[in-house]
């Protein structure tokens, strides 16, 4: 069978194929969300009133909520109200959800893509001085060390540790209290981990590229410093280390999660532990649906980013 | 495989199998849920190796029954992960360009499309997990990165030309599979699972800290750890020796790890 794909995709399609898988992905994320909380055990509208409600207002909840409907009716109905962007109330304070999650979720993104940020830039850093001092390098093993440990771990000892140095700073008030150094101060504590694994990954890439033949003809050139670490050395390994980066997004986020709860920021991580107590699936849902959105968006944008980036990812 | 990777599997048999079912066996019970109010907040000592928490517990006992329970539940998904990863990971290959691998590869992206602990704590939330099933849940989301590493194994072994020979000679599929590619494959997801384990561990500390999981008074390291933080001037033993229990695990698992894997195995997946 002879397979197209040698032939130059048109326009339209080198759009279309990434958007149209991004939107799968976000109706699949909906299909989750929906089969995940029709099949949880119990009556939704039970859990909502709580045992004492009467079997009257239940039944009353459950025609209001739509529940008395067959199950495809009410997945269409769903989707329905995702495409309006209508994600219903929530359940422990009344108020609409899709608001109250973007709040919240806007604080974690905050602190999150400030973290992701720091840590590019500093690996990136931390690299070319390595480069520069290569007696430096052992000290790398610490930040390999550093990979190895869990994400709240890394996190949860920084915390500690800035919380004894600096007896200025109350740890279980810094989200309160606000000033330049208290806003960058969750960022710099999340950006620990993935600055550990994005300093070792490009410290990889370079270590590997170095045994390459193009590097050994850029040093018989002549060349050296910080043009051949950025030509010869950076920009070969640049889309592995920015791959490594997006999957740290993750990540970051969990150690976001951490950080609200240590230094009491009322971001997600507030919100998740309201709706996980009350079962407030509503905002469940919401916090899946909105978390999809937004880590499609950024895939979609790193696909991109790396065929603008490395003419090898076009071919 | 090399000559050094038995001793890597019984090191995590230990570690992750025995010992943390030792630590159970030997913590559980009175000694780690005593309470004793006139001697709370003891500085460690001589009888009270790690001190004593708010409520005047044994905090050694209490830190080592929750050490147990994290790293069993972490083993635990650790197998659970491994088995999907592979048995998934080796249909999706196998299928290449197929509808069980569009599937697959579907499912495997929409797991990448939602923060791990987000999914864990819905899932948990949802049905309610207890202790006992938390590890399904772990490992029915760690299962996804390792996979994609299987996939890609498998489509690229059914290729090669031992396959295609003993293709040829008419050995059936599933005996080429058995025999020829699973033993090929197996290695990399294991790898690289063993990367993720920090992580396993880490998702039962972020699901205890949202009431999920391990209900009090049963300790978990991520309650230990949470918990103390508020006693952190006062008390610093409450979070920091549960955290550096963990530090130390961690240390000698790397250092094993660094002894027993080849760089050329590593091929980091994070």
């Amino acid at each position: 069978m002879v397979k197209d794909s040698h032939r130059t995709p048109f326009l339209w399609r080198r759009l279309a194929i990434p958007f149209g898988n991004a939107l799968l992905l976000f109706i699949g994320a909906g299909v989750l969300s929906f089969v995940l909380f029709s099949v949880a055990p119990g009556d939704p509208a039970r859990v909502i009133l709580g045992p004492q409600a009467s079997q009257e207002s239940v039944s009353a909840l459950r025609e209001e909520l739509g529940l008395n409907q067959p199950l495809l009716q009410q997945g269409i109905d769903h989707f329905g109200r995702i495409v309006r962007l209508e994600f219903g109330t929530s359940i422990s304070n009344g108020r609409p959800v899709l608001p109250q999650v973007l709040e919240k979720f806007s604080i974690t993104a905050t602190i999150g893509l400030q973290a992701a940020l720091l840590s590019l830039i500093a690996s990136y850093g931390i690299n070319l001085l390595v480069h520069g001092f290569p007696k430096m390098v052992p000290a790398l093993g610490l930040l390999r060390l550093g990979v190895l440990m869990p994400v709240f771990l890394l996190t949860v000892l920084g915390a500690i540790s800035v919380g004894i140095l600096l007896p200025g700073i109350s740890l279980s008030s810094a989200g309160a209290r606000s000033g330049p150094f208290t806003q960058i101060l969750p960022s710099l504590l999340a950006s620990l981990y993935p600055l550990a694994v994005m300093t070792t990954v490009l410290r990889d890439g370079v270590a590997a590229e170095m045994g390459r033949p193009g590097y050994r003809a850029a040093r018989s050139l002549g060349m050296g410093g910080f043009p051949i670490f950025h030509r010869s050395l950076f920009r070969p390994s640049l889309v592995p280390w920015l791959a490594v980066w997006v999957n740290q997004l993750s990540l970051v986020f969990f150690a976001s999660l951490v950080l609200e709860v240590i230094l009491s920021i009322p971001g997600t991580g507030n919100l998740l532990l309201v709706a996980v107590q009350t079962r407030d699936y509503p905002v469940l849902q919401g916090l899946i649906l909105v978390n999809a959105a937004f880590f499609i968006m950024i895939s979609l944008i790193a696909d991109w980013a790396y065929t603008v980036l490395d003419p090898r990812v076009r071919s | 495989m090399n000559a050094r990777m038995p001793i890597l599997i019984a090191f995590l048999v230990i570690v992750l199998g025995l010992m943390p079912e030792a630590l159970v066996r030997f913590n559980e019970g009175p000694k780690a849920f005593e309470t004793n109010v006139e001697r709370r907040l003891e500085s460690p000592s001589a009888s009270q190796p790690f001190g004593t928490d708010s409520l005047g517990r044994n905090h050694f006992s209490r830190t080592l029954l929750a050490t147990g329970l994290s790293l069993k539940v972490a083993g635990r998904a650790f197998v659970v992960a491994f088995t999907l990863a592979v048995l998934l990971g080796s249909i999706a290959g196998l299928y290449k360009d197929r509808w069980p691998d569009h599937f697959l590869s579907y499912v495997i992206s929409l797991i990448h499309t939602v923060p791990f602990i987000l999914l864990a704590v819905a899932l948990a939330a949802v049905f309610r997990a207890d202790l006992n099933v938390i590890y399904l849940i772990v490992g029915g989301i760690a299962w996804a990165p390792p996979a994609r590493i299987v996939r890609a194994q498998v489509a690229r072994m059914s290729e090669a030309r031992y396959v295609v020979a003993q293709k040829a000679y008419g050995m059936s599929s599933i005996a080429i599979f058995w025999r020829s590619i699973l033993p090929a494959v197996a290695l990399p997801p294991f790898i690289s699972l063993l990367y993720l384990l920090p992580e396993l561990v880490g998702l039962d500390v972020g699901l205890s800290y949202f009431g999920l999981g391990a209900q009090p008074p049963t300790p978990t390291l991520g309650r230990l750890i949470f918990d103390g933080l508020t006693h952190l001037r006062s008390a610093w033993w409450i979070s920091m020796l549960p955290a550096l229990v963990l530090v130390a695990f961690f240390l000698l698992l790397y250092m094993v790890m660094q002894r027993t894997i080849k760089p050329s195995e590593k091929g980091l997946n994070l």
